[in-house]
């Protein structure tokens, strides 16, 4: 008898009492990549050097910021660049290898020895750089052939912020 | 012994049969269970799932009113990357061609004399063809003020929205906009000016449904022309969050529920696959 009465009372409530249905939906969304570049700078200048000289900075010094890049993007991006050999126009040049570039979050990290030399082909200077990294340094060095002719030699550098 | 088992007997049988006149059943069968916005550009509002498409329902079978409510969690993508649920709003509507969003008629007039009032040159918003809301209102006036500066103030539904000011004897062109939505409640909205000069009771107020014209009584404007501009949409959508909100309570005749998502996309947005989970609960009330 007891038991028939604890069974009647949850069935008796339960058709009381509102009901309620519940179901989960799983929203999703892809938000697709972003990305803005503003270059600080459109030349770089090395002054006058010395024939047969190695890793020549240029002025101002890459170490003040003064190249620089501002990247506005909301993914892992990376930094490459090209250059054209050192020209003349008068039928002397050199070739591009000898310009040698590093990018970093902070001017002051810019160093020679993490340089990377230079190619008519892209080389990634700088990759898988946080989005949160908004200003990108960039640094250049300059070697000069040992017989290389007295000239002003020109080199055009193409550089290329992307998404990774 | 035997007393007992007849009294409970007889208690069984009352609240069986006091739970078949008031007790509610309900059941709700849902249609959908993932809602995918696809690939957004961060800093982006609003953006529509397949809303109009009318694949997200439920059917419902219930002989009490009753009520949607709906909560949801973080937007994660499961390697630190986040945004808030408040990004998300739904809305639940018997159609779901009412989840469009268009712009409004433009209502144009103009004065003549000291009379101004809006033309009924084109067609006016007539009582079943309005929706339940109005936003982005938007108000334009070009007149020549014959009098000092004035600024006139524009309500619709006693909603005021902004004011207008017009300078000088010269013509002048002046605009509000009001980014805020406004329900109609009763089918119609009235457009009402006040301002700097006064305006009779009479005169500054349209009916957008009887009068079919907007007009006021000015003197300081020799002429004066309005431009009257709205989007409307029979929804507004409801802002989620972690904690359950009711979105819509329906009578028990209306069998069938659709419903709208959209969302926003906070600027620079780790760019990621995200998702929610977002529990939808009907409840009788």
């Amino acid at each position: 008898m007891n038991k028939k009465l604890l069974l009647a009372i949850p069935i008796i409530l339960s058709l009381i009492g509102g009901l309620a249905y519940a179901d989960d939906v799983n929203v999703t969304s892809q938000v697709s990549k972003s990305m803005s570049a503003i270059f600080q700078y459109i030349a770089v200048d090395f002054g006058t050097l010395s024939k047969d000289t190695v890793s020549n900075a240029p002025t101002p010094d890459n170490t003040v910021g003064e190249y620089n890049v501002t990247v506005d993007t909301n993914y892992e991006y990376k930094f490459t660049a090209n250059a054209t050999d050192f020209d003349d126009g008068l039928g002397h040049n050199f070739d591009v290898a000898n310009l040698q570039m590093d990018a970093e979050p902070v001017a002051g990290d810019l160093s020679y020895v993490g340089a990377y030399t230079m190619d008519h082909s892209d080389t990634i200077i700088a990759n898988n750089l946080d989005p949160s990294v908004t200003t990108l340094y960039l640094g250049y060095w300059l070697s000069i052939p040992a017989t290389q002719y007295a000239s002003s030699y020109y080199s055009t550098n193409s550089c290329t912020v992307a998404n990774v | 012994m035997k007393k007992i088992l007849v009294i409970l007997l007889g208690m069984f049988v009352l609240l069986s049969f006091a739970s078949l006149v008031k007790g509610c059943s309900l059941s709700a069968i849902f249609n959908f269970s993932s809602v995918d916005f696809g690939v957004l550009s961060e800093n982006s509002i609003n953006n529509s799932a397949l809303n109009l498409d009318g694949i997200y329902n439920a059917t419902i079978d219930t002989d009490c009113s009753y009520q949607i409510s709906a909560n949801g969690t973080v937007f994660d993508d499961g390697s630190g990357h986040t945004f808030d649920i408040g990004n998300l709003t739904m809305d639940s509507d018997t159609s779901p061609i009412n989840f469009t969003t268009q712009q409004g008629n433009v209502k144009t007039g103009a004065k003549s004399a000291s009379v101004w009032h809006i033309a009924n040159t084109s067609a006016w918003l007539q009582k079943d063809n309005l929706p339940s809301t109005i936003c982005n209102l938007s108000v334009q006036m070009y007149g020549g003020a014959g009098g000092p500066n004035t600024l006139v103030g524009v309500s619709i539904d006693g909603n005021y929205i902004g004011q207008i000011f017009f300078s000088g004897a010269s013509a002048y062109y002046n605009s509000t906009t009001s980014s805020s939505c406004y329900a109609v409640t009763d089918g119609n909205f009235t457009f009402s000016l006040s301002g700097g000069r006064a305006l009779s009771d009479t005169d500054s107020l349209g009916d957008f449904d009887s009068g079919q014209q907007v007009y006021a009584d000015y003197y300081g404007f020799t002429y004066l022309y309005a431009n009257i501009s709205y989007d409307y949409s029979n929804i507004i959508p409801k802002v989620l969050s972690s904690s359950p909100q009711i979105i819509d309570t329906y009578s028990s005749s209306i069998t069938d529920n659709f419903f709208g998502f959209w969302l926003s996309i906070p600027a620079m947005q780790y760019a990621s696959t995200y998702s929610s989970t977002v529990p939808i609960t009907y409840a009788n009330v």
